[in-house]
C-alpha cells in the first residue's frame, strides 16, 4: 500500500485515525502495531514473516546487550551476531542474486542466480532495526521490555516502506509517553497534504517525462534537449517523490503524536557536494555518519584513513540503493566529488559571491549527472544517455516532439523549480505584521487544501503512480 | 486567529477524508470480501482490488471530471503517461509514436485473402479510412506523435505493388464533396469517425464498387441525403477522456439516424440460432442503447455493430442485390449499419476476435458480390489468415 493511492486515503487512514484516537491511550501502541504489520502485509503477505522474524530477533539482541552491558564479550559477540543476521537478511533478498551473478561472470562458473523477490522497505527497516540494537548498546534510550514497542519502533506504518530512517534515540520516549496534542495533529495534516500534492501532482507528471527519456535511451530519436530535459525532470521527480513521501511519513507520524526528523532541507539549494549530502536523505547520511563512519574513525585520523572511510561508507551507499553496478558507481562518484572538495578545500575558496555561485551550477551540474548514473537501467544505458546528453551519438540535437513537451510542461517545471527552493521560507521572513501572517496563512491554508483535492482527483483518475523510494 | 485557522484547515481536511470513507467503505469490503473468496495469495490479488477500487469509487466521475479542469488550467495538453495528446481544435490524438512498425506481416495476409477472393472470383477492395492527423498538417509535432498516416501509406504502396484495389479515403477527403469540416472528421474524445464521416466513407465505397466493378447499390440516396432519416443527438464522452473527463475538451455529438422509411432486417451469427433477431433498424441494427438509461458515458459507438463476435450476418429483406464480405473492426461500424440499407446482405468479419479459427474460409463458402477489407490502422496484428 502506498500513501498515495485511493485505498490508503480513503479506507485505511481514516480508519486507522479513528481507531487510535477511539482507543483507551494503554492499547494505542499495540493497535498501531497491528494496523502497521497489516499494511506492511498488504503489498506482500508472505513477507510479514521477514519483518516479524526482524522484530524479534532485535527484540532479542537488544535485551540480551542490555543484561549483560558489562561484558564486553558477550556484548561484542552479540553485536557480530546482531549484525550478521540483519546484514545476513538484506543480502539474502537484495544482494545475493547480483553477487551470484557477477560471480559467474568472473568466474566462468554456471552458479544458479537465485529468484528471491524484494520485500517492500527491507533496507529501511533492517537499518532502523540495526540502529535500535547499537543505540541500546551506546546507551541511547531505555530497552523496550515490550516486544510490540520494538515491533513499533521499527514497523510503524509512516516510515516503515520510505523512510525517514528514524534513529531509536530519537524515538525511544516517543514510545511510551509520547502526547498527542491538537495542534500537533494539525500541523501533521498540514505536512501530509503537502507531501501528498508533491507526491503526485509535481512528482509523477514529472516522471512522465523522464521515463519517456530513459525508456528511449537506445532510440536514435533522442535527442540532446530531450536527453537533458528528461534529466532535469528525473532532478525534480526523484526529489519530490523522496521528500514528498518523507513528509508525508513525518505529517502521519504527527497525527499519532510523533516527531520525526526531517529528511530532506532544499537540497537543490546546497553551496557544495558536502552541502548536498547535509540536506539529502539526511536520515541515511547521518545512519552512515554515526554508525559507519565514526566508528572507523571519522575524518580524525591520518588523511588517508579519512579517505579510506569516506570510500567505505560511500560504496555502501551505493549498494543500500540497489545491487546493480550503477548504484555502486554512483556511490563512488559521490565519493571522488566529496574527494575533490576536502583535498581542494573548496568550503575555503568559495568566499566571493561569483565563486559560490558558480560552485553551485558546478553542483547541480553534478547531481544532475549522479541522477542520470542512478536512473538508467544499468551502466551501459548510463554512458549512452550520458553521451546524448551532448550529442556524442549522433543524435539530433532538438527535435519537434521535445519541443512540443517542454512547452507542454512549462509551468510544471517553473512550479517545481519555484518549489524546490525555499521560496515560501523567503516570503515568510519578510512578513513583519501580525495581519500580514494571518493573510499567508490564509492563502497557504487555502492552496493546500486545493492541491489536496486535485490530488485525490489525480489518483482517482490515474492508475500512473511511480515510486522510486519504494525499491529499497 | 491562525490557531483557529490551522483548526479550520484541518477539520476541513478531515472532513474531506471522513466523506470519502463514508462513501466507499461498504464498496471496498464488498470487493475485499469477493477477493477473499476467490483467494488472496500475492501482492497481484492487492494490487486487483486496489484496481477494482479505484475504477469504482463513488462519485469517481467527479473526481476524474476536476482532473481534467486542473491539466486544462495548467496548459497541459499531453494525457496520462502519454497517452494521448490534444491539438489545437482539441481534438486527442493516441500517442503511438513508432514508426518502425512492421506492416509486412499484415499486407502479407491481405495478399492471402485476395487470393482466396481470386479463387472465387470475387472483387478484393482494401478500403483504408481516414486518420485524424490529416487536421494537424501544419503541425508537425502531432504528425510526429502518431504515425498511423505513415504506416498507412507504407501499406497501401505494398499492397498497390501487389496490384490490390485501394480505395484511400484519405486523398478522397481533399477532392470529394462531404458535408462535414476536417476538425468533424472524427469524434473529439474517441477512437472513431463522427456518423457524418462514416456514412461518407459508406457513400464513396458505394461510388468505388460502381466505377470500378459495375457493382451498383439500390437506394444510394440513403448514403448521401439525410432527409431521409431523423436525427437523434447524444452527448458522449469517449474513451480517450476516461482519463480526463469531460471538461479537458469537452464532449462529442453523437448522432443517430433513424430511417423515416420502413426497413425489415434479420440478423444471426451463423452457428448459433439463439442469435437470431428479426426487426426493423433500430431492433436490428442498434442495440438499443437509447431504450436504457443513459448519460454523457454511454458509449454510443457500440451502439451499432456487434464488438467481441467474429463473425455475423445482416440480411436487408427490403433488398433483393448487393452482398458483401466486409473485415473491419469498429471503424465502420455506422458505415456498414448505412451501408446495409442499399444492400442485400453484409457479413461481418472481426479479425481480433477470430482465435484460431478461420472465419474467411468459412464466410467464403456462401455467395458475395465482392470482399471488404477495411480498417483505420489498428488491425496490423490481426491474424486474417491462419495457415
Amino acid at each position: 500500500m502506498v500513501f498515495s493511492s485511493t485505498v490508503f486515503l480513503f479506507i485505511f487512514l481514516p480508519l486507522v485515525l479513528a481507531g487510535y484516537y477511539l482507543l483507551d491511550r494503554k492499547f494505542r501502541n499495540y493497535f498501531l502495531v497491528l494496523v502497521s504489520l497489516f499494511f506492511y502485509a498488504w503489498g506482500e503477505p508472505k513477507f510479514i514473516f521477514v519483518m516479524i522474524f526482524s522484530i524479534v530477533v532485535n527484540y532479542f539482541f537488544a535485551l540480551i546487550i542490555n543484561k549483560w552491558h558489562d561484558n564486553k564479550i558477550i556484548v561484542n559477540g552479540i553485536m557480530a551476531i546482531m549484525l550478521v543476521v540483519n546484514i545476513g537478511v538484506l543480502f539474502v533478498f537484495k544482494y545475493s542474486a547480483f553477487v551470484v551473478s557477477n560471480l559467474n561472470r568472473l568466474l566462468n562458473t554456471n552458479m544458479t542466480v537465485p529468484k528471491i523477490a524484494l520485500p517492500i522497505g527491507i533496507s529501511f527497516f533492517t537499518f532502523q532495526a540495526i540502529s535500535y540494537v547499537i543505540d541500546i548498546k551506546r546507551g541511547n534510550g531505555e530497552v523496550q521490555k515490550n516486544p510490540l514497542n520494538v515491533g513499533l519502533y521499527i514497523a510503524f506504518f509512516p516510515q516503515l516502506i520510505a523512510g525517514p530512517i528514524v534513529r531509536y534515540e530519537t524515538i525511544a520516549k516517543q514510545i511510551q509517553s509520547r502526547k498527542e496534542d491538537w495542534g500537533k495533529f494539525c500541523e501533521g495534516i498540514e505536512r501530509f497534504a503537502i507531501g501528498l500534492s508533491k507526491k503526485v501532482l509535481l512528482s509523477n507528471a514529472l516522471a512522465i517525462v523522464a521515463d519517456r527519456s530513459f525508456n528511449f535511451v537506445n532510440d536514435d530519436e533522442l535527442s540532446v534537449l530531450m536527453a537533458w530535459l528528461g534529466s532535469i525532470c528525473y532532478t525534480l521527480q526523484i526529489f519530490y517523490d523522496f521528500s514528498g513521501y518523507s513528509d508525508m511519513a513525518i505529517g502521519l507520524g504527527k497525527m499519532f503524536g510523533f516527531s520525526f526528523k526531517e529528511n530532506f532541507n532544499f537540497p537543490y539549494m546546497a553551496t557544495s557536494i558536502t552541502d548536498f549530502w547535509r540536506r539529502w536523505h539526511i536520515s541515511l547520511s547521518s545512519w552512515f555518519r554515526d554508525y559507519v563512519y565514526i566508528p572507523l574513525g571519522g575524518s580524525r585520523c591520518k588523511k588517508s584513513r579519512m579517505l579510506f572511510n569516506l570510500f567505505v561508507v560511500w560504496i555502501l551507499t551505493g549498494i543500500w540503493h540497489g545491487a546493480s553496478w550503477n548504484f555502486i558507481f554512483w556511490g563512488l562518484f559521490y565519493y571522488l566529488l566529496l574527494v575533490f572538495e576536502k583535498i581542494m578545500k573548496i568550503s575555503n575558496k568559495l568566499v566571493s559571491k561569483t565563486y559560490r555561485n558558480c560552485y553551485r551550477i558546478f553542483t547541480l551540474l553534478m547531481i544532475n549527472f549522479g541522477w542520470v548514473l542512478f536512473r538508467a537501467e544499468n551502466m551501459s544505458s548510463a554512458l549512452t544517455y550520458l553521451k546524448k546528453m551532448f550529442g556524442l551519438c549522433d543524435n539530433a540535437w532538438v527535435d519537434v516532439k521535445t519541443i512540443y513537451i517542454f512547452k507542454d510542461n512549462i509551468v510544471l517545471l517553473l512550479v517545481s523549480v519555484l518549489c524546490s527552493v525555499s521560496v515560501g521560507n523567503f516570503i515568510v521572513n519578510r512578513i513583519k505584521t501580525e495581519k500580514g501572517k494571518i493573510l499567508f496563512d490564509l492563502c497557504k491554508y487555502f492552496i493546500i487544501i486545493i492541491l489536496f483535492m486535485i490530488s485525490i482527483c489525480s489518483i482517482a483518475s490515474s492508475s500512473y503512480n511511480p515510486f522510486i523510494y519504494f525499491n529499497f | 486567529m491562525r490557531k483557529k485557522m490551522k483548526t479550520c484547515f484541518a477539520l476541513i481536511v478531515i472532513s474531506i477524508l471522513a466523506m470519502l470513507c463514508l462513501a466507499n467503505l461498504k464498496q471496498f469490503l464488498v470487493l475485499f470480501e469477493q477477493k477473499r473468496v476467490e483467494g488472496i495469495e500475492d501482492s497481484s490479488d492487492f494490487a486487483e482490488i486496489e484496481s477494482m477500487f479505484r475504477e469504482n469509487i463513488s462519485g469517481r466521475n467527479i473526481l476524474v471530471n476536476t482532473y481534467g479542469a486542473y491539466q486544462k488550467a495548467i496548459k497541459h495538453s499531453i494525457v496520462g503517461n502519454f497517452e494521448y495528446v490534444a491539438d489545437e481544435y482539441g481534438i486527442l490524438h493516441m500517442i503511438n509514436d513508432k514508426s518502425n512498425t512492421d506492416v509486412k506481416n499484415f499486407t502479407k495476409g491481405l495478399v492471402k485473402l485476395k487470393n482466396y477472393a481470386d479463387e472465387k472470383e470475387l472483387p478484393f477492395v482494401y478500403v483504408q479510412a481516414p486518420n485524424r492527423e490529416i487536421v494537424n498538417e501544419n503541425n508537425a509535432a502531432i504528425r510526429e506523435f502518431n504515425v498511423d498516416d505513415i504506416l498507412e501509406t507504407r501499406i497501401i504502396e505494398e499492397l498497390q505493388n501487389e496490384e490490390i484495389s485501394v480505395l484511400d479515403l484519405r486523398t478522397q477527403l481533399q477532392v470529394s464533396e462531404r458535408t462535414f469540416e476536417l476538425t468533424d472528421l472524427f469524434l473529439h474524445t474517441d477512437l472513431h469517425m463522427k456518423t457524418d464521416a462514416e456514412i461518407w466513407m459508406a457513400d464513396q465505397l458505394a461510388e468505388y464498387l460502381d466505377d470500378k466493378f459495375d457493382i451498383k447499390l439500390n437506394n444510394p440516396e440513403y448514403l448521401s441525403d439525410m432527409t431521409y432519416f431523423d436525427k437523434k443527438t447524444y452527448q458522449m464522452v469517449g474513451n480517450y477522456a476516461r482519463t480526463y473527463g469531460e471538461y479537458f475538451v469537452g464532449s462529442d455529438d453523437f448522432d443517430i439516424y433513424h430511417p423515416r422509411f420502413e426497413t425489415s432486417f434479420q440478423y444471426y451469427i451463423p452457428g448459433k440460432e439463439e442469435s437470431y433477431k428479426n426487426g426493423n433498424f433500430d431492433n436490428v441494427v442498434l442495440n438499443g442503447y437509447e431504450d436504457i438509461e443513459y448519460n454523457q458515458y454511454t458509449y454510443w459507438v457500440t451502439n451499432y455493430g456487434h464488438f467481441m463476435e467474429p463473425y455475423y450476418t445482416y440480411i436487408n429483406n427490403n433488398q433483393s442485390s448487393g452482398k458483401f464480405l466486409i473485415i473491419t473492426d469498429s471503424i465502420a461500424y455506422r458505415a456498414i449499419s448505412q451501408l446495409l440499407l442499399t444492400t442485400q446482405k453484409i457479413t461481418v468479419l472481426d479479425p481480433r476476435f477470430f482465435g484460431d479459427t478461420d472465419y474467411v474460409k468459412i464466410a467464403l463458402q456462401d455467395d458475395y458480390d465482392a470482399v471488404i477489407v477495411w480498417q483505420g490502422c489498428y488491425l496490423l496484428d490481426a491474424p486474417f489468415i491462419l495457415k
